[in-house]
C-alpha cells in the first residue's frame, strides 16, 4: 500500500509537470500580445523599447529554458508578478481560493448527496418510474450547458421569483454566514446539477452489479430492514467504484465552476483564470493552472487512499 | 447483422427516431430556409432599433447591433451542427490509432499514450480549449480543430479497453500462429470489433461537441463577429439586462442547443441499443 | 411423536415478469418438517426449490416474487400473513439461512466479526464486547482455529470452506429453530463438501433445529435427509421419507436422479442421464409437467396432470406409480 502511495505521488507529480509544461509552451507562442497588454493599449513602443520589456520579462530566452525558470522559481515559492495587475500572483490567487474552495466544495456535496441516494434508488428497481424519472433529469444535467442552466436559473429565481440573488457572494455591507449561504445555493446547485447526471449513471451501475449479489441476501436473511440491506451493505459496497469513477469528473467540476463563477461574478479563481486567459497573463494563468492540476492531483490521490479505506481487497493486496 | 436488419431494429427505438428525425428536419431548416428567404445575418436594421422586441419584420426580435436575430438563429446553428458532425471525426482520426497502438503493443507504447490522456483528462477541458483557441485564433476551423483535438482522450480510453479484450480471445493467438503480422492483426481482426463503439460514441461526441462549442463562443473565444453562432448568440446575456429583461435574445438559441444534444444522445443511445445494449461507450 | 415445525400447505409463488401476465413457479407446493429432522428438496435448477425455500423465510426476489397462495405454518403460526416487519423479526432469529457461494455471501468490506455483530444486534441487545466472545465461541463450535483472529479478519483472507464455515456460524448465532441451506457445498471442493455437510448434521443434532437443505444432488441428500421432497418444473414429483424415497423411487424422475449418483460399490460404465431439457416457464404441458422427457409416457399423461397416488406418507404424482393404472 505505501508502495502504492508513493507511485501515486510521483505520477501525480509527473502530470502536474507535463501539465504544466504544456500550457506553458502553449502560451509562449502567445506571448508576443502579451507584451502588447502590458505596454498598455494605444502606448507606442519603439523597437528598443520592445526589446528592452522582452529582455527584461526575459522573453528573449528560448521556451524550455524560461519554463525551467519558472519552475526554479515555483519551488522557491514564487509565482511571478501579474502582467495585468502588477502585484503577485500568489497574493491574488490566495485571495481568491477561498471562495472558489467553497463553491466547489459546495457543489461536490450536494453532487454526491443527492446524485448517490438517487442512483441506488434507480438501481433498485431497474425500469421502474423512479428510474426513468432518475435517468431523465441525468440527460437534462447533462445536455444544459452550465451558462445556459445559469442564465434560466437567474432569470427564474433571482429575477421573476425574487428568490434569490444573481451576483456575487455576499450583499453590500452584509458579511453573515447566512447571507453567503443564501448566495452559494444556486451558483453551487448548477455545479452540480451538471455533474450529477455522470454520479446517478455511475452509482445505478455500480449498484446494480451489488444488488445481485448474495450478501444483500444474507443481509436480508439476518432480519435487517431494506433500508439497511441497502445502503449499508448495497451502497457501502458499490462506494470504492463509484468514488474512483466521480474521480474523473473533478476537472470537469472545476471546469464549469470557472464558466458558473463568470457568471455570477463570485470572486474565485475559475473566472480569474478566464479573465487571465482573455488578458494573456501569463504568469497569471501559469499560476492558476498549477493550483488547478494541485488540487486535482490531491483529489486523485485522496480519493485512492478512500479506496483503500473502502474496500479492503485493495488495502491487502 | 445487414443494412436492412439493422434499420429495422434501429426503427424500432422511439427516442433515437425522434430524435434523428429532429436532427433531419434542424439541418434541413437552418441551411435552406435562410437561402430560401435571403435571410441576412450580418447586416443591421437600424430602423427596428438595438435589441428589438419579436415583430411581424423580427420574429425573434434584434440583437445588440440591430441585427436579425432569427437569420442570426439559423446561421448559428450552421455552426454548431458543423461542429457536432467535423470534431468527432478529428478526434477519431487522433483517438482510434492510438488507442489501438496503445492496446495491441503494450510496454512503452500503452504508458506514454495511456499517461498522455491522463494528463489531458486531469485538467478541465474547457479551460485548455480556450488557450489553445487564443493561441491559433478563434475561428470556425480552429474551433472544430481544437474540439476535436480535445476529444481525442475518450475515443482513445475506448478503442484501448475493447482492444483489450479483443486481445484476450484466441482468434488472435491463432492469426500469429499462422504467422499474419500486426498490421493484418490490427486491421482484420481487431478494428472490425473496435468500430462499433466507435461508431456509437460519434454520436456521443457530436453532442458534447456542440457543448464545447457553445461555451467556447459563449466565452468569446468561439468564431468571431459578425458571424453568429449559438453560444455567441448568448454571449449577450452576460449583460445583466438583456439577461433579466430580454429573455427573446438569448432563450431560442439556449433551447436549441438543448434540445440537439438531447437529440444526438438520443440516437446514440438507439445505435447503442441496436449494436449491443451491453455495450460501454 | 416428534413435535411438527413447519408445515407448508399448497404454497404457490408467482414471479412477475415485467409487462407479461405472471407465471406460477412453485406450484401447489406442500411438505411438512419435524424438529429436529432434515428435509431434502432436490431438482434440477429453476425447479423452484429455491424460491420455496425463499418463501418459506420471506426472501423471494423483491417486486417480482409473491406468495399467491396456501400457507407456511411455522411454530403454528401461518407466516404468510405476517407482515414485512414480522417477518424481519423472524429471520435470522427463528429461521436462518446459507447460500452457495460463500464467496459472495459475505460482505467483502466488513470484518467477520463486524458481520456477526451485526447478526446478533439485530435481534439481541449486546455489547461489542459480548458480541466478540459470542461470535468467536460460535466460531470454535464450527470448527474455525484462532476464532479471535478470524473475527479481526475480512471475508477474503479466508478459504471458502471457511467462509462457509463462517456463514453457518453466523446463521446459528440466534440458535433459530430451521435452518435453510441452499445448494450449501454446491462450489466447494469435494472433500470439503463433505466436512461442511458432516458439521451441519452435528449442529442439528447438537442444537436440536431442524434443516431445509437444498440440492441439485441426490448424492447430498443421501445419508444427510430424514425427508426428500423432489421437485420438477415447480411442482412435487414424489415426496417422502429418504427410506422410502431411495429405496423405493417411484416416479421416473426421481429414478433417474438417483441413478445420476456416481456410486464406488457399482461397477457401472456409464452413468444415467436425463435426456432433454425443463420446458420453460409459462410453456408448460397441460398435462404431466414431466412428460415432455418421460421415456414411460402415454397419451394421458399429455392431456391431464397425474393425480397424487399415496402409499401412507409417501406420496407420488405420476400414474405409472399406481399399480391400478393400465396405461
Amino acid at each position: 500500500m505505501t508502495r502504492y502511495l508513493y507511485e501515486r505521488i510521483l505520477s501525480a507529480l509527473l502530470t502536474m509537470f507535463f501539465i504544466t509544461a504544456i500550457i506553458y509552451t502553449l502560451l509562449s507562442l502567445i506571448q508576443g500580445s502579451a507584451l502588447n497588454v502590458l505596454g498598455g493599449s494605444g502606448a507606442e513602443m519603439s523597437a528598443a523599447e520592445y526589446e528592452a520589456a522582452r529582455h527584461a520579462l526575459g522573453l528573449d530566452l528560448p521556451v524550455w529554458l524560461r519554463y525551467v525558470h519558472w519552475l526554479r522559481d515555483v519551488l522557491r515559492g514564487d509565482l511571478g508578478v501579474s502582467y495585468r495587475y502588477g502585484i503577485p500572483v500568489g497574493e491574488i490567487i490566495a485571495q481568491r481560493l477561498g471562495a472558489s474552495a467553497l463553491l466547489v466544495g459546495a457543489a461536490i456535496l450536494f453532487t454526491l448527496l443527492f446524485g448517490l441516494p438517487v442512483g441506488v434508488m434507480a438501481a433498485y428497481r431497474p425500469g421502474s418510474a423512479w428510474d426513468r424519472l432518475s435517468s431523465f433529469f441525468a440527460l437534462a444535467g447533462f445536455s444544459a450547458p452550465r451558462f445556459i442552466t445559469c442564465i434560466a436559473c437567474i432569470y427564474v429565481f433571482s429575477f421573476k421569483l425574487r428568490l434569490m440573488p444573481a451576483m456575487g457572494m455576499h450583499n453590500v455591507g452584509n458579511a453573515s454566514p447566512v447571507d453567503l449561504i443564501h448566495h452559494l445555493i444556486m451558483p453551487s446547485c448548477i455545479i452540480a446539477f451538471g455533474a450529477i447526471g455522470y454520479v446517478i449513471k455511475q452509482s445505478r451501475s455500480a449498484c446494480l452489479d451489488v444488488f445481485h449479489e448474495d450478501y444483500l441476501k444474507t443481509a436480508r436473511a439476518k432480519g435487517l430492514s431494506e433500508v439497511e440491506v441497502i445502503f449499508k451493505h448495497g451502497l457501502r459496497t458499490a462506494l470504492a467504484p463509484i468514488l474512483t469513477q466521480i474521480m474523473v469528473e473533478v476537472p470537469e467540476i472545476v471546469g464549469s465552476a470557472a464558466i458558473v463563477e463568470k457568471i455570477f461574478g463570485w470572486p474565485g479563481i475559475g473566472s480569474l483564470m478566464l479573465d487571465a486567459i482573455r488578458n494573456r497573463d501569463m504568469p497569471l494563468i501559469m499560476g492558476v493552472t498549477l493550483v488547478i492540476a494541485f488540487v486535482v492531483l490531491i483529489a486523485n490521490i485522496l480519493l485512492d487512499l478512500a479506496y483503500g479505506l473502502l474496500d479492503p481487497r485493495v488495502r491487502y493486496r | 447483422m445487414n443494412h436492412r436488419g439493422f434499420w429495422n431494429k434501429f426503427r424500432q427505438s422511439r427516442g433515437a427516431m425522434i430524435g434523428l428525425c429532429f436532427l433531419i428536419v434542424e439541418a434541413l431548416t437552418v441551411y435552406l430556409l435562410p437561402a430560401i428567404f435571403h435571410m441576412d445575418p450580418i447586416s443591421s436594421d437600424v430602423q427596428a432599433g438595438f435589441n428589438a422586441a419579436p415583430s411581424a419584420a423580427h420574429l425573434l426580435g434584434t440583437d445588440g447591433a440591430a441585427r436579425d436575430l432569427l437569420a442570426r438563429t439559423l446561421c448559428g446553428g450552421r455552426v454548431s451542427l458543423l461542429v457536432g458532425v467535423a470534431a468527432p471525426f478529428i478526434s477519431v482520426s487522433i483517438g482510434l490509432p492510438l488507442g489501438l497502438a496503445a492496446g495491441y503493443y503494450r510496454g512503452v507504447v500503452e504508458m506514454v499514450i495511456m499517461r498522455l490522456s491522463d494528463v489531458f483528462m486531469s485538467f478541465p477541458s474547457i479551460l485548455l480549449s480556450l488557450i489553445l483557441v487564443s493561441v491559433i485564433g478563434p475561428s470556425l476551423g480552429s474551433l472544430i480543430a481544437v474540439i476535436g483535438v480535445m476529444g481525442w482522450t475518450s475515443i482513445a480510453r475506448l478503442v484501448y479497453a475493447n482492444v483489450l479484450s479483443i486481445r484476450e480471445k484466441e482468434y488472435i493467438d491463432s492469426a500469429l500462429s499462422i504467422g499474419r503480422n500486426d498490421f493484418e492483426i490490427l486491421s482484420h481482426e481487431i478494428l472490425p470489433g473496435v468500430l462499433s463503439p466507435v461508431f456509437v460514441s460519434l454520436s456521443f461526441r457530436s453532442g458534447s461537441a456542440i457543448l464545447q462549442e457553445s461555451g467556447l463562443s459563449f466565452l468569446g473565444a468561439g468564431i468571431s463577429p459578425p458571424q453568429a453562432s449559438w453560444g455567441g448568440i448568448i454571449f449577450a446575456a452576460q449583460d445583466l439586462s438583456v439577461l433579466t429583461r430580454m429573455p427573446w435574445i438569448w432563450a431560442p438559441s439556449g433551447i436549441l442547443i438543448v434540445l440537439t444534444v438531447v437529440a444526438f444522445h438520443f440516437v446514440g443511445q438507439g445505435l447503442r441499443d441496436t449494436l449491443d445494449p451491453k455495450m460501454t461507450v | 411423536m416428534p413435535e411438527t415445525l413447519l408445515e407448508v400447505r399448497n404454497l404457490t409463488v408467482n414471479l412477475k415478469l415485467g409487462n407479461r401476465q405472471d407465471v406460477t413457479a412453485v406450484d401447489g407446493v406442500s411438505f411438512s418438517l419435524n424438529r429436529g429432522e432434515t428435509l431434502g428438496i432436490v431438482g434440477e435448477s429453476g425447479c423452484g426449490k429455491t424460491l420455496t425455500a425463499s418463501a418459506v423465510i420471506g426472501l423471494l426476489p423483491p417486486y417480482t416474487g409473491y406468495i399467491a397462495g396456501g400457507e407456511i405454518l411455522f411454530e403454528g403460526e401461518d407466516l404468510t400473513k405476517k407482515t414485512a416487519r414480522q417477518m424481519r423479526a423472524v429471520r435470522g432469529e427463528k429461521i436462518s439461512m446459507i447460500f452457495q457461494d460463500p464467496m459472495s455471501s459475505l460482505n467483502p468490506v466488513y470484518r467477520i466479526g463486524t458481520q456477526m455483530r451485526e447478526a446478533l444486534r439485530v435481534h439481541r441487545d449486546v455489547t461489542v464486547k459480548e458480541a466478540r466472545e459470542i461470535s468467536a465461541e460460535m466460531l470454535r463450535k464450527v470448527g474455525i482455529p484462532l476464532p479471535e483472529t478470524r473475527l479481526r479478519e475480512y471475508p477474503h483472507q479466508l478459504s471458502g470452506g471457511q467462509r462457509q464455515r463462517v456463514m453457518i456460524a453466523m446463521s446459528l448465532l440466534s440458535n433459530p429453530s430451521l435452518l435453510i441451506a441452499d445448494e450449501p457445498t454446491s462450489s466447494l471442493d469435494v472433500t470439503i463438501q463433505a466436512q461442511i455437510l458432516d458439521l451441519i448434521r452435528t449442529l442439528r443434532d447438537e442444537m436440536g433445529m431442524s434443516v431445509i437443505l437444498i440440492t441439485h444432488d441426490m448424492g447430498v441428500v443421501a445419508g444427510n435427509a430424514d425427508k426428500v421432497l423432489v421437485m420438477y418444473a415447480g411442482k412435487v414429483v414424489e415426496y417422502g421419507t429418504a427410506e422410502e424415497i431411495f429405496t423405493n423411487p417411484l416416479h421416473p424422475y426421481t429414478q433417474r436422479l438417483i441413478g445420476s449418483i456416481p456410486r464406488l460399490d457399482m461397477d457401472v460404465e456409464y452413468l444415467s442421464t436425463i435426456e432433454g431439457i425443463v420446458p420453460p416457464l409459462g410453456q408448460m404441458p397441460k398435462g404431466c409437467r414431466f412428460c415432455t422427457r418421460c421415456p414411460l409416457h402415454t397419451g394421458v399423461c399429455q392431456e391431464e396432470p397425474p393425480p397424487p397416488f399415496r402409499i401412507g406418507e409417501h406420496v407420488i404424482f405420476c400414474r405409472r406409480a399406481n399399480p391400478a393404472f393400465a396405461g
